[in-house]
C-alpha cells in the first residue's frame, strides 16, 4: 500500500517567512510550494496568516474565493501507478497540484488511495513518482481530483472548509498568490446591496465572492468564516473583518 | 480606496520569539509592537502560544481580560484629513493608540468602510498612520469606531445585557501583574497550570469547558444550548468549588465565534 511504503508524506518542508511584497504578487508559475503558511503580524496589531494557493479565476484584493469543484470521471484506458487516464474531462494544467483518489476500483487496490498531481494533458494525469499508487490504475476505475490549494469565484454561504481567505493580489486566471486565513484584515470586500455590517457579527461568504452578514438562523455553523470587529453601512463595498478559516473546521450544524 | 493603494498590509514582520521573564513582565511604554505573538514550550509539555497587548485596567496574573468597549461617535468639525479624525471630548488622551479606526457611515462614499490605525490622539483628535491613510478625507458628521484589536479591561460573564465576554474578545490569560494601561503578555493557546477560578461557582469537572466568569476568573461553561460562542478552553482536571485556581487549557487563539 502506498501509505504504509511512503509514510503518508511527500517532500515535507517548513513554514515560510515572506515580505509584504511577496504577500502581493502573483505569478503565471509558482513561486512556493502549494499550501506554504507564512505566519506574521504587522502594525495593526492581530497576528496574520497567509497561504499560498492557485486561483483559477480574476479577482481583486479583499475578495474571498471558493475551492473549485472536483473534477471526477471515470478511466477510459489503462494507466500506471503514476498516470490516470480519461479522454474527456481534463483541461491541460489545470490539475496540476491537486490531488487524485481513487474512489472505486471493484473493492482491490489502489481503491481509497490518492496520489498528488505533477503534470495533465487534456487526457492524462502524471502523478508524482515519489508517491505511486499501489497498483496501476486500471480503465474503469472511478476518480476525483481535489484542488487542496485551487479556487475560483466564492458562492453565498459557501461551506467554511472550502473557503480561500482573502486574496492579498490581484491574479489574472490560473496564477498562483497568497490569501490571508486567520486574523485581521482592514479591508475585505462586502456586498453593497445586502444587509448592514453590525458589530462584532458574524461573517460568511456572499455572492461574486464578497463577504456578507451570517444570518442568524440556527443550523449554519459551517457557513462561519469569520467575523466583524465594527458596524458599517449597507453602501460600504469594505470593512474590516478578522478572518477564520485557519483550520477549514466544519462544525456541526 | 485604501484597499488598492496599500496592499492591505502595514509594516509587516516576523514573529517573536521572548523569554520567560519577558512574558510575565509589564511595562507603562510598549516594548514590542501590540499584537507580536511568540509560540513556545515549556517543561509542562504543552505549547503555549503569547500574544503582546494593552491592559486598560489592572490585571492579576492567572486573570482573563475582555475587550474594551468600541470608543464611537460622529466627527464634528476640521481638521478632519486622510490622517486626522477630530470629535472634541470624546477621547482620554493617549488611549486610543494602538486602536483601528473604521469610518463606519460616511454617505455612501469613500471612506465608508476604510480603516487606517491610530498612532496617537489627543481628547479631540485622532490621528492615523500616514502609512495607511484614508482615501478621502473624514468629513464632518461620518460615523466611526474606535476598535481595540489588543486593549483589555476586566473581563465579566456573559450576559445578554453585557454580551461583550464573547469569545472574540477574550484577551487571553494575563502572565504578569498589571497597572491601568500597562502592556504585558497574555497566553491565548495550550495549557496553563494555574488560571484563576471565581471560587464558590460550580465545581470544575475533568475535561469540562470553561467560559469568561466574574472579576477576571474563569467558571465553568455551562451546559445547555447555543452558547459556543462563550467557550474559551478547557479543564483537563477537576478540583472543587473553593479553589482559586486550577490548570485549564486556554483555547483563545483563533478568537473564533463559532454561531449559536
Amino acid at each position: 500500500m502506498a501509505l504504509t511504503t511512503t509514510a503518508a508524506m511527500l517532500h515535507l518542508g517548513n513554514l515560510l517567512s515572506v515580505g509584504g511584497t511577496d504577500l502581493t504578487a502573483t505569478s503565471t508559475s509558482p513561486a512556493h510550494k502549494l499550501g506554504s503558511l507564512s505566519i506574521q503580524m504587522d502594525a495593526f496589531g492581530y497576528h496574520r496568516i497567509f497561504r499560498y494557493v492557485r486561483l483559477m479565476l480574476a479577482g481583486t484584493p479583499g475578495l474571498v474565493f471558493d475551492r473549485v469543484a472536483l473534477v471526477t470521471g471515470t478511466t477510459d484506458s489503462t494507466g500506471t501507478t503514476t498516470s490516470a487516464i480519461d479522454a474527456t474531462i481534463f483541461t491541460a494544467g489545470d490539475e496540476v497540484g491537486k490531488i487524485f483518489q481513487v474512489n472505486v476500483a471493484s473493492g482491490a487496490a489502489p481503491e481509497g488511495e490518492t496520489a498528488l498531481i505533477v503534470s495533465n494533458t487534456t487526457t492524462t494525469l502524471r502523478f508524482d513518482p515519489g508517491y505511486p499508487l499501489s497498483v496501476a490504475a486500471a480503465s474503469g476505475i472511478t476518480f476525483s481530483d481535489w484542488g487542496v490549494a485551487h479556487y475560483d469565484a466564492g458562492a453565498l454561504a459557501s461551506n467554511n472548509i472550502n473557503c480561500a481567505g482573502i486574496l492579498m493580489g490581484t491574479p489574472v486566471a490560473k496564477d498562483y498568490g497568497w490569501c490571508q486565513v486567520q486574523g485581521f484584515h482592514p479591508a475585505v470586500q462586502v456586498d453593497p446591496n445586502s444587509a448592514a455590517i453590525t458589530t462584532n457579527a458574524a461573517g460568511q461568504m456572499g455572492a461574486t465572492s464578497f463577504v456578507v452578514l451570517l444570518g442568524s438562523a440556527p443550523s449554519q455553523q459551517q457557513d462561519y468564516i469569520g467575523w466583524f470587529p465594527m458596524a458599517t453601512s449597507t453602501t460600504a463595498v469594505q470593512a474590516a473583518f478578522v478572518i477564520d478559516v485557519f483550520g477549514q473546521a466544519q462544525p456541526i450544524s | 480606496m485604501a484597499l488598492a493603494t496599500t496592499a492591505a498590509v502595514l509594516n509587516l514582520g516576523n514573529l517573536l520569539s521572548t523569554s520567560v521573564i519577558d512574558v510575565t513582565q509589564v511595562s507603562s511604554t510598549p516594548q514590542h509592537r501590540l499584537g507580536t505573538l511568540s509560540i513556545q514550550v515549556d517543561n509542562f509539555g504543552y505549547h503555549r502560544m503569547f500574544r503582546y497587548v494593552r491592559w486598560m485596567a489592572a490585571q492579576s496574573a492567572g486573570g482573563l481580560g475582555q475587550r474594551c468597549a468600541l470608543v464611537t461617535g460622529t466627527a464634528d468639525t476640521t481638521p478632519n484629513t486622510t490622517t486626522a479624525l477630530t470629535d472634541a471630548g470624546n477621547f482620554t488622551a493617549g488611549d486610543e493608540v494602538g486602536k483601528i479606526c473604521q469610518i463606519n457611515v460616511a454617505s455612501g462614499a469613500a471612506p465608508e468602510g476604510e480603516s487606517a490605525l491610530i498612532e496617537r490622539n489627543g481628547t479631540g483628535t485622532l490621528v492615523f498612520d500616514s502609512g495607511y491613510p484614508l482615501s478621502a478625507a473624514v468629513e464632518v458628521a461620518d460615523t466611526y469606531s474606535n476598535w481595540g484589536i489588543a486593549h483589555y479591561i476586566a473581563g465579566a460573564v456573559y450576559s445578554d445585557a453585557a454580551p461583550a465576554g464573547n469569545a472574540i474578545n477574550v484577551s487571553g490569560i494575563v502572565m504578569g501583574a498589571a497597572a491601568a494601561k500597562d502592556y504585558g503578555w497574555a497566553q491565548i493557546h495550550g495549557f496553563h497550570p494555574a488560571v484563576n477560578l471565581d471560587a464558590g461557582t460550580a465545581a470544575i469537572t475533568t475535561g469540562s469547558a470553561g467560559a469568561l466568569g466574574a472579576a477576571s476568573t474563569v467558571i465553568l461553561l455551562a451546559t445547555g444550548g447555543s452558547q459556543q460562542d462563550l467557550y474559551i478552553g478547557w479543564f483537563p482536571m477537576a478540583t472543587s468549588d473553593t479553589a482559586v485556581q486550577a490548570g485549564f487549557v486556554i483555547d483563545t487563539f483563533t478568537q473564533s465565534q463559532p454561531v449559536v
